[in-house]
């Protein structure tokens, strides 16, 4: 009996044992409070770069004469206002380098602090500067220079640069041939890139990707090939006579007649749908009856998608009014029209000039045609491969998205935002 | 002696499932393919909005939520966003401070239902019929979103598949007792773990009735919130799940709430939550294994989330019927299922979420120090038994009586199967001062 008496104790002792530590923080508690949550951070593209500058007007605020103790002093660097102070940066005390105007760093020399350009700043080739950079107004950088992190007016890029960290411009980023850029790179208002490079994320409300070298226009007229027309009454009028009774070619060849620009037919589309002249009976007919391009089994899901359990082949110049979900791969030929969003459970290969109204959303790999036109979003958790002449996003709003890389041809259009989990890559030839 | 066997049996296969789910699912959290939901484009979609706040009696808490929705970063012209405020027959002052911000800003609606407080499916029945926009949300109303809430929800929107999303809940007074303790450990494991892991897995993350939104087109052409339910949340889910619609789970879509503060709070709530499983369990678990756009596991997941408060019953019986066989048995293997049904029910049944799913979502929030208190959910773990069993068989009567009615006709059945409206005290609002420094007067 004394036995069990013993062993139903020594449960107890260890039962109660399991409570004890908790008894403890209920008492003295270290850890009471809510999971923390800043309830007032937006989503802000540019959020390094703004934190960097609050942090360091904030601790300017505070700084200190510095005691200048390197290699390279800077008033023998600069010979103009300048001064170095030190500042509580959040890895520590740091001396940071102020120039009072604007700025030159010469061909060979690597600086090691932090610096800050009240002017515009000029960096010869090979140079560059071992932690972030804060420019007022401009900079421009030559060859195979390097940055931890850079901010400022407009940027412009030499070629070979690296960015180890971000890099964000107020106005217009340019990025030439060469660059790596580990990081995001971000702009107010766009960011030009003019050859091959490589970067982790971009965002602004215009990413033109274009190459700038004899034999070709002037990159502003190579885009205007792609941005949008600038649409007016009487222009409006002409589609809004001619849809449905002239073919769409047609259509957009007066318009590139009257508007003196060139008009894609998927523009024409475009517009024809924001005009509403859309044929809606074409739509109930669409939705309510399997087109004959469908080949897999599919229906009607609740009234507001088409689910198609299998592959999907579409042929040049077709046109699919519903929100679509695809079990297989989709295959695309020229110029179709996809009127509401896409989901593709396998493989997506889309043929040239198509135009989706809504996103793309693909599983597997995703291949884009020439010339193609995504108004949202296209996201794939696989690679993106993006060819010349598309546009993707509309009014800064949409974007690239990958789980993997996305490879972009020179010569394409976003308006918003590029996000790869591996790498961006701009190539000449996918 | 050979039928309890046999109900034990069985007991302790739909136990092993659920506990090897739970493993998945924190072995998945800790190890595996984290999915996003589209969160790399938050911000970059911006479709229009309305926005539900059904609200009864909630003046300690109205003017907190709607002093959220005001300041929600998301664009407010042409009618892109709209706040529908709802007063579902209150008798205290929150008609009136809905009225204020009604005034002062135009996106927001007030509606007052003198003849509502039928249950917060019915004032959601009433709101969505006013709204005007593509996508609903709703926030219950004493929770607080972040600015960026509604761009990190719409986001999975851009997919055509999507058709519910459903965003993280946080308790925030965690301080007051040691309930909101062990509610927000609770908490914790239901959704950093468990909801997440659900929607890395493609299986059923549940929309939890607020903090989330929907199709405005998909919940017309599905029939619109069941007024019929006290569980409007999780029968939209389901019914949306077996119809083709994902639904999607942001966990860094986050929102404050308050949590309930006593043992009877905590009662009337699960047993109201539990009911209204119960009711959709019983209703919808035909068409979940019936529908042809899930494959085989999808359909397992959606019968263990209809059953999930089903598993404290199946646990008490288990337990029960554990000693009969020890005492009784004629087999040594009865034991043997007797002792690991024991070993499960720690496992597996504590608060619904297995205890090493709130240890891993501890760790995930890097809140060491709460590690120490899981133990103490064993307190929860009886007291789910006890409420469960009781709102079980509450279930069983409605569904054979066939009882509609959230909360209007049902309320005849005793008085306690009425639509419980969770009690707050707003001492947690974002100025910190609580209804005690509310400027609008009493009412009356």
């Amino acid at each position: 009996m004394l036995n069990y008496f013993i062993l139903v104790l020594a449960f107890l002792a260890l039962f109660l044992l399991s409570f004890l530590p908790g008894l403890v923080e209920l008492l003295r508690a270290k850890d009471p409070g809510p999971v923390s949550v800043d309830l007032d951070r937006d989503i802000d593209e540019r959020y390094f770069s703004r934190a960097f500058n609050g942090y360091l007007s904030n601790s300017l605020a505070k700084a200190k004469p510095a005691i200048a103790s390197d290699a390279i002093s800077l008033q023998s660097a600069l010979k103009t206002h300048n001064r170095e102070v030190t500042v509580t940066m959040n890895r520590g005390p740091e001396t940071v380098w102020i120039a009072g105007k604007s700025f030159k760093i010469s061909s060979g020399t690597d600086y090691q602090h932090p610096l800050m350009v009240e002017g515009d700043l000029n960096v010869e080739d090979n140079a560059g500067v071992n932690a972030e950079v804060r420019v007022k107004k401009n900079c421009k950088t030559g060859t195979n220079c390097h940055f931890v992190s850079l901010y400022g007016g407009d940027i412009q890029l030499g070629k070979d640069n690296l960015i180890t960290n971000w890099i964000d411009a107020e106005g217009v980023l340019e990025i030439n041939n060469g660059c790596r850029i580990q990081g995001r790179a971000t702009a107010g208002k766009t960011i030009m890139i003019n050859g091959e490079c490589s970067l982790k994320a971009m965002a602004a409300p215009m990413i033109k990707v274009a190459y700038k070298h004899e034999g070709l226009l002037p990159i502003e007229q190579e885009f205007a090939k792609l941005t949008e027309p600038q649409w007016s009454v009487d222009s409006d009028k002409l589609i809004m006579d001619y849809y449905n009774k002239v073919p769409i070619e047609e259509i957009g060849q007066q318009l590139e007649r009257f508007l003196g620009v060139r008009i894609f037919y998927s523009s024409v589309l475009d517009r024809a749908n924001q005009l509403e002249l859309i044929d809606k009976a074409l739509v109930l007919i669409e939705k309510e009856q399997k087109p004959e391009y469908i080949k897999a089994k599919a229906w009607l899901q609740s009234g507001e998608a088409i689910r198609v359990r299998g592959k999907l082949d579409i042929g040049d110049r077709k046109r699919l009014a519903a929100d679509l979900i695809i079990e297989g791969d989709l295959k695309t030929g020229a110029d179709v029209i996809f009127e509401g969003a896409v989901h593709v459970k396998g493989r997506a290969d889309i043929g040239s000039g198509n135009f989706f109204n809504k996103s793309l959303i693909v599983k597997k790999e995703t291949t884009l045609g020439e010339n193609c036109f995504i108004r949202q979003v296209c996201d794939c958790q696989e690679s993106i491969y993006i060819k010349s002449g598309s546009k993707i996003g509309t009014n800064g709003l949409g974007g690239l998205s990958s789980s993997r890389d996305i490879y972009i041809e020179l010569g394409n259009l976003v308006q918003g935002k590029v996000f790869g989990t591996h790498e961006i890559k701009i190539v000449t030839k996918i | 002696m050979i039928i309890i066997g046999a109900i034990l049996i069985v007991i302790f296969i739909i136990m092993t499932v659920y506990t090897a789910r739970h493993y998945i699912f924190f072995w998945n959290r800790l190890f595996g393919k984290q999915r996003g939901s589209l969160q790399d484009m938050a911000g970059y979609y911006l479709p229009s909005v309305s926005i539900l706040v059904p609200m009864r009696n909630e003046e300690a808490v109205a003017e907190t939520i709607l002093k959220r929705l005001v300041a929600m970063d998301y664009p407010k012209d042409n009618n892109q966003y709209e706040v529908i405020a709802i007063d579902d027959n209150s008798n205290d002052r929150t008609g009136l401070i809905i009225d204020t911000f009604a005034e002062r800003y135009p996106f927001i609606k007030a509606v007052h239902r003198p003849d509502g407080g039928l249950g917060k499916s019915d004032a959601l029945r009433v709101g969505t019929s006013l709204a005007s926009n593509e996508l609903i949300f709703v926030f219950d109303a004493d929770y607080q979103p972040t600015r960026a809430c509604i761009k990190r929800l719409t986001a999975p929107f851009l997919d055509p598949e999507v058709g519910l999303v459903m965003g993280r809940v946080i308790p925030i007074n965690t301080t007051q007792s040691l309930m909101t303790r062990l509610l927000d450990l609770e908490r914790s494991g239901g959704y950093q773990v468990d909801q997440q892991a659900r929607h890395n897995l493609n299986l059923v993350p549940q929309y939890g009735g607020t903090v989330g939104g929907i199709r405005k087109n998909i919940l017309q052409k599905l029939g619109g919130w069941d007024v019929n339910k006290l569980a409007e949340d999780t029968d939209i889910t389901i019914r949306c799940y077996y119809n083709g619609w994902r639904v999607t789970y942001v966990n860094i879509a986050e929102c404050y709430e308050e949590s309930v503060l006593s043992w009877e709070e905590r009662r009337k709530q699960l047993s109201r939550w539990a009911v209204g499983h119960n009711q959709c369990m019983l209703s919808h678990s035909s068409k979940v294994l019936k529908t042809p756009v899930l494959k085989w596991w999808q359909k397992l997941d959606g019968l263990l989330l209809l059953g999930v408060y089903m598993v404290p019953v199946l646990m008490l019986v288990g337990l029960l019927l554990s000693i009969v066989v020890y005492f009784f048995g004629a087999y040594w293997w009865w034991l043997l299922f007797a002792a690991l049904l024991f070993t499960l029910a720690y496992n597996n049944a504590g608060n619904f979420a297995s205890f090493n799913e709130v240890g891993v979502s501890v760790v995930l929030d890097k809140r060491g120090r709460m590690l120490w208190l899981l133990p103490w959910l064993l307190f929860n773990f009886f007291a789910n038994i006890w409420i469960c069993t009781g709102a079980f068989l509450k279930s069983l009567v409605i569904h054979s009586n066939n009882i509609t009615g959230g909360g209007g006709d049902m309320s005849k059945l005793d008085g306690s199967i009425k639509w419980d409206k969770t009690e707050k005290d707003g001492l947690y609002n974002i100025d910190g001062n609580g209804s005690n420094g509310s400027r609008y007067p009493k009412k009356g």
